[in-house]
């Protein structure tokens, strides 16, 4: 027999205060003369901000309020997440962009790179090149030498020696988080789900905001007690035979879950969070194997994130978590004027439809709450149609 | 006695049935029927049964789009594309078909196969190509919305589908002197063009055509030209989602 469970795991209780506490952490931080250093993207190598003695704070903003100022400079019809962020830059009301000593940016799309020439005009900025491709090896070189740039630039602004061992090091600590971030979301594959892809979320966006990784992994370990005690007991976040979503497309941090607030709200279980708010930056690993910078480069240039062209990789990727996490269906998130996204939306529903005969549910939106109960609609209509399935 | 109702965002459809035979039907202004007939309590949406003057029923089942959905006291709600697809398999006795269901401020195409919905595609927020649009380039061709249907020939090409931009182009046409029939049968076509893809995505030999835009005959001629099909709009187009409430 399995039960739906009354209420949220107990340790959910540290993560759901992470963002909040880091606000005041950060500043600890720095009085202790910490470097910061605030990053955008799934592509920064922190290892390297690791290995320079800074810490890592991520900066892509998620939260409606700070897009009226951003729009004051960006076009309206313009990527809410790019406003959002050049909002929050602009008026100084985000913490983690006020203490950053430096700002790392990566050149992931148009808007950003564009924002980016803004932003530099107010913040000690160091943007990264992305070549358009990640598998041929010019692109590949090219990156490196990218990575090698930014190595020699930390060293610079802070004036530190970034040493084999210091990122060997780094890679291993940060391997480690990773394989804890896999295990966790492991946890998903069981029906009934013993947590939320809410809460999975959560999580995993709190990863950016603790800045004692070590007290991190504990929370998540303890939290894995609590989900091995659930599934011993049958106890799950969802009804059993809950159908199976994962989730892909743009990044939708903690406060931008509304389509994953509606899946579950909707009775369906999230069981996967692909996009990069979610396991994307945590599914490979740095090659441990190989010379640090190296293997640093490899690690990010692979990801598989819509800006590389062509991105047959998040479509293989996403085949395979249909598989591993018994996945029903999978609903694809756009938002507004994100036309790389936007594209692979079509891409990806004819590619699983092909492999897998897997269903699709794609939803542009952006960060307001005017179109939630449109969403519903389609929600409710897609789960439906997979009960019917 | 069932009610099936369908809160609209142009009119509410309220139906009665009795043992699987309509009996009557109303429609309501949707912003006269909340201001004189409803109110939300405890996000429940109270209707004053007694001034709408219904009969007694057993039971009263609602549906609706978007912002349109309310829980209504004493009542149950089902989502609008089950309402829809089940009202268009009970009007028409098929069970093989392409659903297109054009409402005041909306668009649904639902692949049914079976019976059942296989596949479906709606609009987001945009009032593109949905009644709202043919209400306001009515008004601008000096036209009721009920003429636009008669208007198939010639059809002066438009652009815009924008229920608001769609206005300053053609009255730009206007200015350039085509008659209004054939501005209007523009109108139609600029429909018939935004559909298209998505009926031709979800295609079906077959097309049941719902919603208050299948009263206007025009565009239901021109989706038959074009794509080759069979075009078919039951006896009560508008009710279809009220209808699919009650079975």
């Amino acid at each position: 027999m399995s039960r739906i469970a009354e209420e949220r795991p107990f340790t959910m209780s540290f993560f759901d205060v992470a963002i909040p506490r880091a606000a005041g952490t950060i500043q600890e931080a720095k009085n202790q003369g910490k470097k910061v250093v605030g990053h955008y993207c799934v592509f920064a190598p922190q290892e390297l901000i690791v290995a320079a003695g800074g810490v890592p704070v991520a900066l892509c903003a998620t939260k409606e309020e700070p897009i009226a100022d951003g729009e004051k400079v960006l076009p309206r019809n313009f990527c809410p997440l790019i406003k959002s962020s050049y909002g929050f830059a602009i008026t100084d009301k985000c913490p983690f962009f006020l203490h950053s000593d430096l700002v790392l940016g990566e050149t992931t799309c148009d808007g950003k790179k564009k924002m980016f020439e803004l932003m530099g005009k107010f913040k000690p900025l160091m943007v990264m090149n992305l070549p358009p491709s990640n598998k041929d090896e010019a692109s590949q070189t090219y990156w490196l030498s990218e990575v090698a740039r930014l190595k020699a630039y930390l060293e610079d602004y802070f004036q530190v020696a970034i040493t084999e061992e210091a990122m060997t090091a780094a890679i291993e600590e940060l391997n480690q988080e990773r394989r804890l971030m896999q295990r966790l979301a492991g946890y998903l594959t069981h029906d009934p789900v013993p947590f939320s892809g809410q809460d999975l979320l959560k999580v995993l966006w709190s990863r950016n905001f603790v800045f004692d990784r070590a007290a991190f992994a504990e929370q998540v370990e303890e939290l894995m007690k609590e989900l091995d005690e659930r599934i011993a007991e049958g106890v799950g976040a969802t009804a059993k035979g809950a159908k199976r979503i994962i989730v892909t497309g743009v990044p939708t941090g903690v406060g931008t879950e509304k389509v994953i607030r509606i899946l579950e709200e909707s009775g369906a279980a999230v069981v996967f969070l692909e996009n990069c708010a979610g396991m994307k930056q945590f599914i490979r690993l740095v090659d441990e194997t190989k010379a640090p910078l190296e293997a640093i480069a490899e690690k990010y240039l692979a990801t598989p994130c819509s800006c590389m062209s062509p991105n047959p990789d998040r479509m293989e990727l996403l085949a395979r978590l249909v598989d591993e996490y018994k996945a029903d269906g999978v609903v694809d998130i756009t938002w507004q004027g994100c036309h790389t996204y936007n594209v692979e939306a079509r891409v990806l529903r004819d590619y699983l439809k092909e492999h897998r005969g897997t269903p699709v549910l794609h939803i542009e939106t952006d960060y307001s709450e005017g179109d939630s109960q449109q969403i519903k609609t389609r929600v409710q209509a897609f789960l439906e149609m997979l009960e019917a399935m | 006695m069932n009610i099936g109702l369908d809160l609209g965002s142009r009119y509410v459809k309220a139906l009665f049935m009795q043992d699987g035979q309509v009996v009557d039907h109303r429609l309501y202004d949707t912003l006269k029927f909340y201001r004189e007939y409803g109110r939300k309590v405890n996000e429940e949406l109270l209707v004053d049964y007694e001034a709408l003057n219904w009969p007694e029923f057993d039971r009263l089942v609602s549906t609706g789009y978007g912002r349109n959905l309310v829980q209504l006291a004493g009542g149950q709600v089902i989502p609008e594309l089950r309402a829809h697809s089940r009202g268009a398999v009970h009007q028409t006795g098929l069970s093989d078909f392409t659903l297109l269901d054009l409402g005041g401020q909306d668009s649904k195409v639902i692949k049914i196969q079976k019976g059942r919905m296989v596949d479906f595609r709606t609009n987001d927020k945009c009032a593109a190509s949905s009644g709202r649009y043919l209400e306001n380039m009515a008004e601008v061709l000096g036209l009721k919305v009920q003429d636009l249907g008669h208007c198939l020939e010639n059809p002066v090409e438009l652009s815009s589908t924008c229920a608001v931009f769609g206005e300053s182009e053609l009255i730009g046409k206007i200015i350039e002197g085509h008659p209004i029939e054939d501005l209007a049968a523009g109108v139609n076509r600029t429909i018939v063009k935004r559909v298209e893809p998505m009926l031709r995505e979800l295609y079906s030999p077959t097309i049941v055509f719902t919603g208050g835009v299948a009263q206007n005959k025009a565009i239901g001629q021109m989706i038959r030209d074009i794509l080759q099909v069979e075009v078919i709009v039951p006896a009560n187009p508008q009710l279809n989602g009220a209808i699919g409430c009650c079975v």
